[in-house]
């Protein structure tokens, strides 16, 4: 098989599998005539998005700005915090562990507290996507900068460069496949503590949208938010797959 | 021919007093004395790598240190690189005692140690890099070299679109870039395979003897020592030290084809029954 056939098919067999649970799921809710409040049908939701389209695009905003803000708070501070941790071992041994234990506790939970120090406004949204994103992305550079060979790191101090010089030249670089795994991690957890910060408390976002549609039992309009939600997390995973794949190419990959 | 070979035996053995008799102290340019290595001293671990140890190289010189593995050879390079400090004893470079790493000194390890995102090239600037000195005045350097060991045409190759001989070539060029007066090469071709391995020793020859630096090269190939030092050190089991300092007096340029002459052959016997083997 060559490489065009490999790639159609990578693409076409998951497309015409999720087509067919489409519609299974169509023939199912006309055959037992299941009620839209608790199973719409594709072709309902359909209906809803583009009924409400501008309402959805509307409610997305928010929910993609806290996303995108948060993700980036997050990548800054981890990849400025776990390089500042590799120059020092009596810091790094210090901070480490307890970021570890941190990590431990499931980060949804700090959620109401952040909205008691930061208010029901974006600034708790921002906190706890940035909180909850951090992690992944801080221990995967932890262990990318760890990473580096450790013979590359020998010759570089035998060429007497300074602790920078090597951490720019040798570890940076060596972390950059563990950095991008982190990163295509933590933006999808970002998405996610938006929401949830968003159904707690908020005024708008998708999460309140959902919240909202919930209370109504539009069950259609939770589905066509969710759709869009889907959407915004495969966008902002693509961007970051495309960030890495643009890396690989520059080094030659 | 019996009488032949005992007389040649009889020489090596005269130039081993020789030496002994008259350290080259003045000429010296590296001074290794009385150095000990301990690993974890004090430790349930503790382990004597390098026994007391003293000797010299002098400038110019292309000084063997051989030994069975683990004899604490490559501990004994690495103090000399400044990569590591002795436990006792000290260690002297161009007059200066070393306590850390000096930009004169260029290493060779026993992996390449390439940078894979980097080309050839880029890997042979990479000391001026790591130094923070501008590439630009070195980069025609950086090319003649990689033309001199052959890889002219693979200059913007990758280490993983080079075979294993190249990648040392690249390696060797990169120890070569900055000019270093001290050359440290810590088994750099053990892990190649034999046809390769003469082959850089070849490229290694050409390249010690037209920039002529004082070298250090640590092997537990008899052979390879012989054809490629002026002296050889043969180091005992751990914890190490230095049983033999044996001349080899074959003119340069040398030719692979010394190996396969009856002195060639005698002076690796006799290194061979210098080196201590483990009890079987």
């Amino acid at each position: 098989m060559d490489a065009v056939t490999a790639r159609l098919r990578a693409a076409i067999l998951p497309t015409v599998f999720a087509v067919s649970l489409l519609v299974l799921w169509q023939a199912l809710v006309v055959i037992f005539q299941y009620p839209k409040v608790v199973m719409p049908a594709p072709t309902d939701i359909a209906e809803a998005f583009v009924t409400n389209f501008g309402t959805l695009w509307q409610q997305m905003l928010p929910t993609a700005r806290d996303t995108i803000a948060g993700f980036l708070l997050a990548t800054v501070l981890a990849v400025g915090i776990a390089s500042l941790l590799s120059f020092n071992r009596l810091v790094r041994d210090t901070i480490y562990p307890i970021v570890i234990v941190l990590q431990l506790v499931p980060k949804i939970a700090w959620t109401p507290l952040f909205i008691v120090w930061a208010g029901i406004g974006w600034p708790s949204r921002l906190t706890i996507a940035t909180f909850i994103a951090f992690f992944p992305i801080f221990i995967s550079m932890m262990a990318g900068l760890e990473a580096a060979d450790r013979s590359l790191v020998r010759l570089s101090t035998s060429l007497t460069a300074s602790n920078w010089r090597t951490f720019w030249l040798v570890r940076l670089p060596a972390s950059m496949p563990y950095l991008f795994s982190g990163l295509k991690i933590g933006v999808t957890l970002a998405v996610i503590g938006v929401i949830v910060a968003e159904f707690i408390s908020s005024s708008e976002g998708l999460g309140f949208l959902i919240q909202k549609s919930a209370a109504l039992l539009q069950t259609d309009m939770i589905l066509a938010a969710i759709a869009v939600l889907c959407a915004l997390g495969l966008a902002c995973y693509g961007v970051v797959h495309a960030g890495e794949l643009g890396i690989r190419r520059w080094r030659g990959e | 021919m019996i009488a032949a070979a005992i007389d040649r035996l009889a020489n090596v053995e005269t130039s081993i007093v020789e030496m002994a008799a008259a350290p080259q102290r003045a000429a010296g340019y590296v001074f290794v004395e009385a150095v000990r290595k301990i690993f974890n001293p004090g430790g349930r671990h503790e382990v004597e790598a390098v026994a007391p140890t003293s000797f010299s190289v002098q400038s110019g010189e292309f000084v063997s240190l051989l030994g069975p593995s683990g004899c604490g050879k490559s501990t004994l390079v690495m103090m000399i690189a400044g990569l590591d400090r002795p436990s006792e004893g000290q260690i002297t470079v161009a007059g200066r005692t070393m306590t850390a790493p000096r930009a004169e000194t260029g290493i060779m390890f026993q992996d390449p140690t390439l940078l894979p995102w980097k080309s050839a090239l880029e890997n042979v600037l990479f000391p001026f890099r790591a130094m923070n000195k501008p590439v630009g005045p070195y980069v025609a350097r950086a090319k003649e070299l990689l033309d001199a060991v052959g890889l002219a045409g693979f200059h913007d190759h990758k280490p993983r679109q080079l075979s294993g001989g190249m990648r040392q070539r690249v390696a060797i060029c990169r120890a070569l870039v900055y000019e270093p007066d001290l050359l440290l090469m810590d088994e750099p071709f053990s892990a190649l395979d034999a046809i390769t391995r003469d082959e850089m020793n070849l490229v290694l020859m050409k390249m010690w003897e037209e920039h002529h630096r004082t070298a250090i090269f640590v092997t537990h190939s008899i052979r390879e020592a012989v054809y490629l030092s002026d002296r050889v050190l043969v180091m005992s089991q751990r914890p190490g030290r230095i049983v033999a300092d044996v001349r080899i007096p074959f003119a340069r340029p040398r030719r692979l084809e010394i190996e396969e002459t009856a002195e060639f052959n005698d002076i690796c016997g006799y290194l061979r029954g210098k080196i201590q083997h483990r009890p079987v």
